[in-house]
């Protein structure tokens, strides 16, 4: 089954055309890892993806409702999909279990009980259980960045969307971050990584896309991209990331 | 990046690094002074204020005035100040309420804020007509807080006055006179301006990822605004909110011009005047403003400082702000 569909996506910022008819498909489960220079497209991809950005033209189906649609308010669509940013974005006023509440709360409409009782567990999940009551301020990289994969995972989304989430951390933080994504990879989570990690995407990706000027040029395992890349540019770009 | 009106927060204090022990190193060179450190910083005050008091006996002293006149006028009890305080608090609560929508259109109303803040139009509303709407709004507000902070308040208290003086020259509500009224539609209208300048500056540096991460979690616009641009947003203004309940007290002496017997009034009338000491009547009055002000600010840093987030907010700027220490 297919989860995430996107099909010919264009944006543009004013002359700057940033993605040229993308097309994208995740199946349940899978784990799709983007690569691809610095602006080449791939965060504008994503937050067209959760319509935190409108494409100006294509079609995002979830779970194959078609997603970027006047009569679909964007509201429902984004706690469908989970997000990971790279600088964590925790809510800076709230301590760790409350940055998970509040979506709980506000969105879902559970009540504060057990809403904190998921919150609970899903910090738990990310081994931070001893880390409640932290505000972000007090927390390591590592451990913001694992709150905030918690947060997103305790809407329950379809798939969850990460945009270099490891790439803001001092390197000590990040294996506990790749750690927590890999587990999640393991229990069927379908995820759409941006990331540069080469151990994590061979290890965990089912797939490999290489963007480059907003197009996807090439996509295929992640054997076939790092070892028999059949494009100029990938060939040049993985060997520089490998290096 | 999207443009902040305050500069970046110090946050170091708060940074998991733990802070430097109290005898820690010290920067090599540099001779600690009694008001050096983190905890003392009130000592400079107090010295200040030492000195003025000796500075005052002194004056005395010498007989430029009258100070058994001065310790047995000095009411007891804030007296003749209530006036002046109970205007000051009604204008300052009435305006904090209506500055939240001015400050709400001067920060989010046009979608100069941020080329990427609405996927749909300026706070949230869709369509042309609501994008007319927003711009009025906005050159309304913008208009207002210009005319509020480019006249001098005692034009506008006359200005005031005078409206009511020939609309309503004998309204009496809750016992209180029309010059009271004008006082208090004046002061509001005063520190409305000032205070949605203060939030404006508040709602803008909260930082736009925390806006994408409640965006990301499927909340509204309302809701982001309220759950966190609020929150965060009030509690980066804390001190200039307090600043401004110190210049609207202080502008409040400004109603004695309009008939109004508040504090400032008070002194010159009853004790200047009146009793022909004009020399104790100020200096009670300074007594009087200090002991409030400094009252008010001091327990307003306690309050910010012991409710403090980690990460958010300014320090009280009196603080010494030790340099960033990085962790070994
Ligand atoms: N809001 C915006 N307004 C204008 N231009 C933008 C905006 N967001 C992105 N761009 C431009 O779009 C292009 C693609 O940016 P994007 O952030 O998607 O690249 P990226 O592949 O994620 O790069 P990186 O690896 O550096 O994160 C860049 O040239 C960028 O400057
Ligand atoms: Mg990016």
């Amino acid at each position: 089954m297919t989860v995430l569909r996107v099909r010919a996506l264009n944006k543009s910022f004013g002359d700057l055309h940033v993605l040229h008819d993308v097309d994208l498909d995740v199946e349940k489960g899978e784990v799709l890892c983007i690569i691809g220079p610095s602006g080449s497209g791939k965060s504008t991809l994503l937050r067209c993806t959760n319509l935190l950005i409108p494409p100006d033209s294509g079609e995002v189906f979830l779970d194959g409702v078609r997603v970027n649609d006047p009569a679909v308010r964007p509201e429902w669509v984004r706690q469908q999909i989970g997000t990971v940013f790279q600088s964590f974005n925790l809510f800076t006023h709230l301590t760790a279990v409350r940055n998970v509440m509040l979506g709980l709360v506000h969105v879902k409409k559970m009540d504060r009980k057990s809403a904190r009782v998921k919150a609970v567990l899903e910090l738990e999940r990310v081994g931070l259980k001893d880390k409640l009551d932290a505000y972000p301020a007090q927390l390591s990289g590592g451990q913001q960045q694992r709150v905030a994969i918690a947060r997103a995972l305790a809407m329950d989304p379809k798939v969850m969307l990460f945009d270099e989430p490891t790439s803001a951390l001092d390197p000590e933080f990040i294996h506990e971050v790749l750690d927590a994504m890999g587990q999640l990879a393991r229990d069927g989570m379908t995820m759409v990584v941006v990331s540069h990690e080469m151990g994590f995407a061979r290890e965990a990706a089912h797939a490999i896309a290489f963007m480059d000027h907003g197009r996807i040029l090439e996509q295929g395992t992640p054997e076939e991209i790092f070892d028999r890349p059949g494009h100029e540019r990938t060939k040049a770009f993985v060997g520089k990331i490998l290096r | 990046m999207t443009a902040t009106v305050q500069p970046p927060l110090p946050d170091d204090l708060d940074r998991s690094v733990p802070p430097a022990p109290p005898d820690g190193p010290r920067a090599p060179g540099r001779i600690r002074t009694a008001f050096e450190g983190p905890g003392r910083p009130w000592i400079l005050g107090a010295a200040t204020l030492a000195g003025g008091a000796a500075a005052f006996f002194l004056m005395g002293a010498i007989g430029l005035f009258n100070i058994p006149f001065i310790l047995r006028e000095l009411p007891q009890g804030l007296g003749p100040a209530e006036t002046s305080l109970g205007l000051t608090m009604l204008a300052f609560a009435f305006g904090f309420f209506l500055a939240q929508p001015l400050a709400i259109v001067r920060a989010f109303g046009p979608a100069r804020w941020s080329r990427t803040v609405t996927a749909t139009s300026p706070l949230g509303l869709k369509g042309r007509a609501a994008n007319v709407l927003v711009r009025a709004a906005y050159g309304v507000a913008t208009g207002y807080v210009a005319i509020i902070r480019g006249t001098p308040a005692l034009v506008q208290i006359l200005l005031v006055y005078y409206v009511f003086l020939f609309t309503e020259p004998t309204l009496v509500l809750f016992g209180e006179s029309s010059a009271f009224w004008a006082g208090l539609v004046a002061l509001t209208i005063n520190t409305t301006g000032y205070q949605a300048e203060a939030l404006r500056g508040g709602f803008q540096s909260v930082d736009r990822t925390q806006v994408d991460a409640g965006r990301s979690l499927g909340m509204s616009t309302v809701q982001i605004f309220g759950r966190v641009t609020l929150p965060q947003g009030l509690r980066l203004v804390t001190l200039p909110l307090a600043n401004e309940w110190i210049s609207t007290f202080k502008t409040s002496t400004l109603l004695s011009y309009i008939t109004i017997l508040e504090l400032f009034g008070w002194a010159r009338s009853s004790v200047a005047y009146y009793l022909g000491r004009p020399l104790e009547a100020f200096v009670i009055l300074t007594i009087f403003y200090l002991a409030i002000n400094i009252t008010v600010s001091r327990s307003i840093t306690y309050i910010e400082k012991r409710r403090r987030i980690p990460g958010l907010g300014s320090l009280a700027p009196e603080l010494p702000l030790r340099p960033a220490r990085r962790a070994a």
